[in-house]
């Protein structure tokens, strides 16, 4: 790509921006060839697209600054990385807090929209219900959606923050849930900055294994963290799922609901039968 | 069959207190040709596969994944097996099988799997014929020797 000195949009900055350091990722330089080690290849995919779109994060290095280079401007911005709060499937989202350049303490955070959308700061009703409709389509391409935002924290608050999560992080009782109840607390309010959607690729002739051990009449049961039209669009993909098929969804949260829903589909099951 | 997270996780509440809603969910499992559940968290995974194996007694279930978020899973299921590759080695480490690759599973059931069975009940079938090929002779032998204890093989 060619930059010719032209700037980013700053909406667009700061979405790649998180990109480039909202991650666990360790940098290693090999021979001058930039080589990034991630503990997950979705990490992996976005750090790379915020290099792709000309911001490259380079190291961190002794001071744990996290390096981010600018393409456009050609200079290196240098972000303090405070604290990390890790990724677990319970809170399905991974935020980093860092001192920017310019001095402001900003906590950014990616994650599963059913755990972002109720922290998001009001008064976004429009841009949520665009991205929702964005998060919508991509799900049913059977991507995995990610959404990202961000949020200025007053250096004063964090002071207070930091110092109860480093109690949280050396408690010896009950710490991950200490942690997380910390955590909650500054994982608040956030303003929206946008979405991610990554191709999981399946594996080679994974609709052919999956079409064998259904032949050898093997029940095959498939436990996915993804959203439900993520998995749909997977399962047809994966010869799990064809079009003959009649699909019964069942998305209640009632328990009452849910007994019906099964009444009503066993009742239709036996009337297929017939 | 698809089913939410939601959902899935009141049905796993229910166990143990809610039985009709468990069986009507298994009954129209059984009549499901698949099952999806979505939005599973690594606990509800085990849960699910602890359900079936409960409800379903003498069944053997297999559990296959590649990441960090299936090892409770593939520990909880009668055969665990694991993919080695991006999402790191947790749970390769965790299984009983460990392939690189998901398409290497047809050849781990239907080849390795299925000679590993056959060649076992070859080997208990064998079993009893070498016993009864052993003992015989000794048993016979008994009989003309008056039981006297001399030995028939040397």
């Amino acid at each position: 790509m060619e930059f010719n000195g032209a700037s980013l949009n700053p909406y667009l900055e700061s979405f790649i921006n998180i990109l480039a350091l909202a991650h666990t990722i360790i940098a290693e330089d090999k021979n001058g060839v930039l080589f990034y080690n991630a503990s997950s290849p979705d990490e992996l995919a976005l750090t790379n697209a915020a290099r792709h779109f000309g911001l490259t994060f380079t190291e961190r290095d002794e001071d744990n600054n996290m390096v981010i280079h600018n393409k456009f401007t050609n200079k290196s911005a240098k972000y303090r990385l405070l604290n990390v709060i890790e990724f677990t499937s319970a809170r399905k989202r991974m935020s980093i807090i860092v001192k920017g350049p310019d001095g402001k303490i900003i906590i950014m955070t990616k994650g599963a929209d059913s755990h972002i959308i109720p922290r998001l700061a009001g008064g976004q009703d429009e841009l949520i219900k665009t991205t929702e409709r964005y998060l919508q389509t991509y799900a049913e391409d059977g991507l995995r959606t990610l959404i990202l935002a961000q949020k200025e924290v007053d250096p004063g608050y964090y002071d207070n923050w930091s110092r109860q999560y480093n109690e949280a992080q050396v408690s010896m009782v009950d710490r991950q849930a200490k942690m997380d109840e910390v955590s909650e607390k500054i994982e608040l309010d956030f303003t929206l900055i946008g979405s991610t959607a990554i191709e999981d690729k399946l594996q080679e002739e994974v609709g052919e294994v999956i079409q064998h051990i259904k032949e050898a009449n093997v029940k095959v049961w498939v436990l996915t963290g993804d959203k439900i039209e993520t998995a749909i669009n997977i399962g047809y993909s994966c010869r799990l799922l064809d079009n003959e098929m009649e699909i019964f969804i069942i998305d209640e949260s009632k328990t009452s609901k849910i007994y019906k829903q099964l009444l009503d589909f066993n009742n239709q099951c036996s009337q297929l039968d017939q | 069959m698809v089913i939410g997270g939601d959902s899935l996780g009141k049905i796993l509440q229910a166990q143990g207190k809610n039985s009709a809603l468990i069986d009507e969910f298994i009954k129209l499992t059984d009549d499901a040709t698949s099952v999806l559940c979505c939005r599973v968290s690594p606990k509800q995974k085990a849960e699910v596969v602890k359900l079936v194996q409960a409800r379903k007694g003498k069944i053997t279930t297999l559990a296959i994944g590649d990441g960090a978020n299936d090892v409770n899973m593939i520990t909880a299921a009668s055969i665990g097996v694991g993919i080695s590759g991006l999402e790191g080695q947790q749970a390769a480490r965790a299984a009983d099988y460990s392939i690189g690759q998901f398409r290497f599973l047809k050849v781990l059931m239907f080849v390795h799997g299925r000679e590993c069975y056959r060649r076992n009940s070859y080997l208990v079938v064998y079993f009893f014929y070498k016993n009864l090929i052993y003992v015989l002779p000794i048993w016979y032998y008994g009989l003309l020797s008056l039981f006297s204890g001399i030995l028939f093989y040397n």
